[in-house]
Order: structure tokens, then C-alpha cells, then sequence
């Protein structure tokens, strides 16, 4: 059909535009999390905020859930380069509880600083829509540890993605009390999910 | 919407009918959730399970949510109580590390054993309207411990919170990813929950 083939055509042509405005919207609505949590977000919001029609951003995104899956997502690849980049350095001959703690501090960092980091992460764990997301990225995380546990604590793979899944879990557990008891220091939090996973992985990785 | 979960029983049953009738519907509840989910259970099919008219159920109930609460509440009791007795037994002078791991034991077959019980952990763990209540008993049970952190230990008292909240966290988490997961099974889980917990509470009862 030649109507297809136009379209494509523009698509084609307005690349550079179309991620611009994937981007505004990932950023208008990271900055809405922030300042108003994620009960608060519409897609007329955030079409508002990004400064588009909000036929735009259907264009885009059918509905609000799928614009934080992208989040998400993009967040998840600068995650998974920086644990892989980690994982190398250890393998390399660096020392597994300075690596573990750098990663972790990474992770905290993640939430804090990160414009509706907090607020995004809390989304994740209560919005059925997002649940299962949460899980793909922490099996992804796992992986990473469970290649680090055969190479460097001699584990075999079965028994390494087991180590290596609860270990991620204790650190996501003990990262996701900030945001439950926020009148506390978050510094507490991160510096019990360190000594947490390094105390279960310790007999792994020193024998 | 403002359903009120904090007051989830309408009628406070109070003559033996009554109570047997709410008994009834928990009941009915429990095995519906065992034999088809969380997501399948409606308030209709819990009345026709439990051999009573809808009417009659929405006089004690206003929602499914809470008759999760109600049950909840009712296994919360049991739980406490087994928990702060072991713990005791630890601040008179038993092996803490034993100690723990009988808890764990209980928590885990609070899941196995109860009809509906791994059902209603996981609608616990990803139903927005009732994580606020999970994380109300994950508190109660980490005040035990820390009272114990307290008096074995020689934590101070904020201090002592922070780490008996991280400790449960820990142990319920881990404890949880056999929800998600057939493999590797209920077993391995719980045998990892034990070394995590014990391991990160190692330095502070073992100073």
C-alpha cells in the first residue's frame, strides 16, 4: 500500500525529531515522578509538561505505564554496562568486596540521584504493570554475579545463579528500605545492604 | 475510592453464628486462593464457596482485600507470638543462630503448609492495597529482634532497629523468591535464607 510506504518514508526522515521527543517525554515525565510521585502521573500531565500535544504522545506511547517501561529500560543498559564493567575489573585482580560495594553504591546512587529515581523505584515494586520488569533486571543482575561466582569461587552454575540471585535480592531488599522509612538516612540502608551481601558471599569467594 | 482496609470488618461478629460464619469465609478464601490464585478470587466466589449468599459476606466484608487483611490478622497472631517466644528463649541464653533458623523454619512452612499460603504471600508482596500491611508485621516482628539485639548484642536502641529491620527484610525476601521461581525450589531457599540472616548477624552477637 502506498499510504504505508509514505509513512515509513517519514518515519524514516523525522528519526532525529522522533527521539527528541521520546526523549522529552522520558525526561518531562522522570521530573513529574520526582515532584509529584507516580499516582500522580497522567499522560495528559505529562504531555503537558513535555510541551507536546498529547496526540504526540500517543504517537509514541499508548499509555503512561509503557513511558516508565522505557525508563526503565534505558536506565537498565547503563546499569548492566556499569555491573559488567565491575564484574571485569574483579576478574581482572581487583578485590571482590571493594567491586561489590562500588556496585552497590552505584545502585543507591541510582535511586537517589537520579531525577524520580525514588519514586520510580517504588512504582516498580507496586504497580502490577511494572512488576515483572523488576524481576527481569535483577535475574539480568544475577547473571553477571553468577559468571563472576564459577570464575572466581570455582561454583558451578547451577549453585552460582543461586548465590548470585539472593545475593541481588538482599542488596535490592535492604537498597528498597530508604524508601519505606524515609525519615532516616539512606546512608544506613546502603551501608547494611554492603556488609549484608558481602557477609552471604564471603564463604563463596574466600576458601 | 476510599475503602477504608483499617476497619475491614463491617459487622464484628459477635454471636457464635456470626463468628462462624467469618471463619467460614476465611476458610473458603484460603482454598480458592490455593486452588486458583489471587487473581481469580472475587468476593462472588468466595460466597459461593463458603456456602453463603453474597449479601450476607458483604455484611462482614466490603472487599476481597479485606478478607486478605482479616486473614492476615488472624495468622499474624500465631506467627508473633511463636516469634518473640523463640527469641526470648535467645535472650535467655540458647544458641541465637539455632534459634533463628527454627523461625525461619515456621515462616516457610506458614507458606507451605496453610491453604492458600503462598497465594497470599505473593498478593501480599505485589498487591498495592496490602504491602502496607506486610510491611506493618515485617516491623513488628523486627521490634522483637531488636530488643534482643539490645540485650545480647549491646546494640543501641536505633541502631538495633536498623539492623533487625534489615534482617527480616533479608529473611522475607529471600524466603519470597520461591514464589516467583519453581526452581530451585522451596528447600534451597530457605537453607539460604538461614545463612544469610545468620551471617549478617554474626558480628552482633558474636562481637
Amino acid at each position: 500500500m502506498s499510504l504505508s510506504f509514505d509513512s515509513r518514508i517519514r518515519a524514516k526522515s523525522n528519526r532525529a525529531k522522533d527521539e527528541g521527543t521520546v526523549e522529552r517525554i522520558l525526561t518531562a515525565t522522570e521530573i513529574l515522578l520526582q515532584e509529584k510521585g507516580h499516582d500522580a502521573l497522567t499522560t495528559t500531565v505529562i504531555a503537558e509538561a513535555a510541551g507536546i500535544n498529547i496526540a504526540t504522545l500517543y504517537k509514541y506511547f499508548p499509555n503512561k505505564y509503557l513511558i516508565l517501561v522505557a525508563i526503565i529500560k534505558r536506565n537498565r543498559e547503563v546499569w548492566l554496562k556499569a555491573a559488567d564493567r565491575s564484574v571485569a575489573s574483579v576478574l581482572a585482580g581487583g578485590d571482590w568486596r571493594v567491586t561489590m560495594e562500588q556496585i552497590i553504591d552505584f545502585a543507591a546512587r541510582r535511586r537517589q540521584d537520579q531525577p524520580g529515581g525514588n519514586a520510580l523505584r517504588l512504582a516498580v515494586l507496586s504497580l502490577p504493570e511494572l512488576q515483572s520488569f523488576d524481576r527481569e533486571e535483577s535475574l539480568e543482575t544475577a547473571a553477571f554475579l553468577s559468571d563472576f561466582l564459577m570464575a572466581r569461587g570455582g561454583l558451578n552454575p547451577t549453585r552460582a545463579m543461586q548465590v548470585a540471585r539472593v545475593a541481588v535480592d538482599i542488596g535490592n531488599s535492604v537498597l528498597d528500605l530508604a524508601l519505606f522509612n524515609t525519615s532516616e538516612n539512606p546512608d544506613v540502608w546502603i551501608a547494611e545492604a554492603k556488609a549484608a551481601v558481602c557477609q552471604y558471599l564471603t564463604p563463596h569467594l574466600e576458601r | 475510592m476510599a475503602l477504608s482496609y483499617d476497619k475491614p470488618m463491617r459487622t464484628k461478629p459477635t454471636r457464635p453464628k456470626g463468628k462462624e460464619t467469618a471463619a467460614r469465609i476465611l476458610e473458603a478464601t484460603g482454598i480458592l486462593l490455593e486452588t486458583q490464585g489471587y487473581d481469580a478470587l472475587t468476593t462472588n466466589r468466595i460466597a459461593e464457596a463458603a456456602g453463603i449468599n453474597i449479601a450476607t459476606l458483604y455484611k462482614y466484608y466490603p472487599n476481597k482485600q479485606s478478607i486478605l487483611i482479616a486473614m492476615t490478622k488472624r495468622n499474624r497472631g500465631g506467627w508473633l507470638e511463636a516469634a518473640n517466644q523463640s527469641l526470648a528463649s535467645i535472650g535467655a541464653g540458647s544458641d541465637w543462630r539455632a534459634t533463628l533458623e527454627a523461625i525461619l523454619d515456621f515462616a516457610a512452612q506458614r507458606r507451605i503448609n496453610q491453604p492458600g499460603g503462598k497465594a497470599m504471600r505473593l498478593a501480599m508482596r505485589l498487591s498495592p492495597d496490602l504491602q502496607p500491611f506486610d510491611r506493618e508485621e515485617t516491623a513488628e516482628t523486627a521490634s522483637f529482634l531488636a530488643r534482643l539485639l539490645v540485650a545480647r548484642g549491646g546494640l543501641d536502641a536505633t541502631y538495633a532497629e536498623q539492623v533487625a529491620r534489615v534482617a527480616v527484610e533479608i529473611a522475607t525476601s529471600i524466603l519470597d523468591l520461591s514464589l516467583f521461581d519453581q526452581s530451585p525450589g522451596d528447600e534451597v531457599f530457605l537453607a539460604e535464607a538461614k545463612a544469610a540472616i545468620c551471617r549478617y548477624l554474626e558480628p552482633h552477637f558474636e562481637p
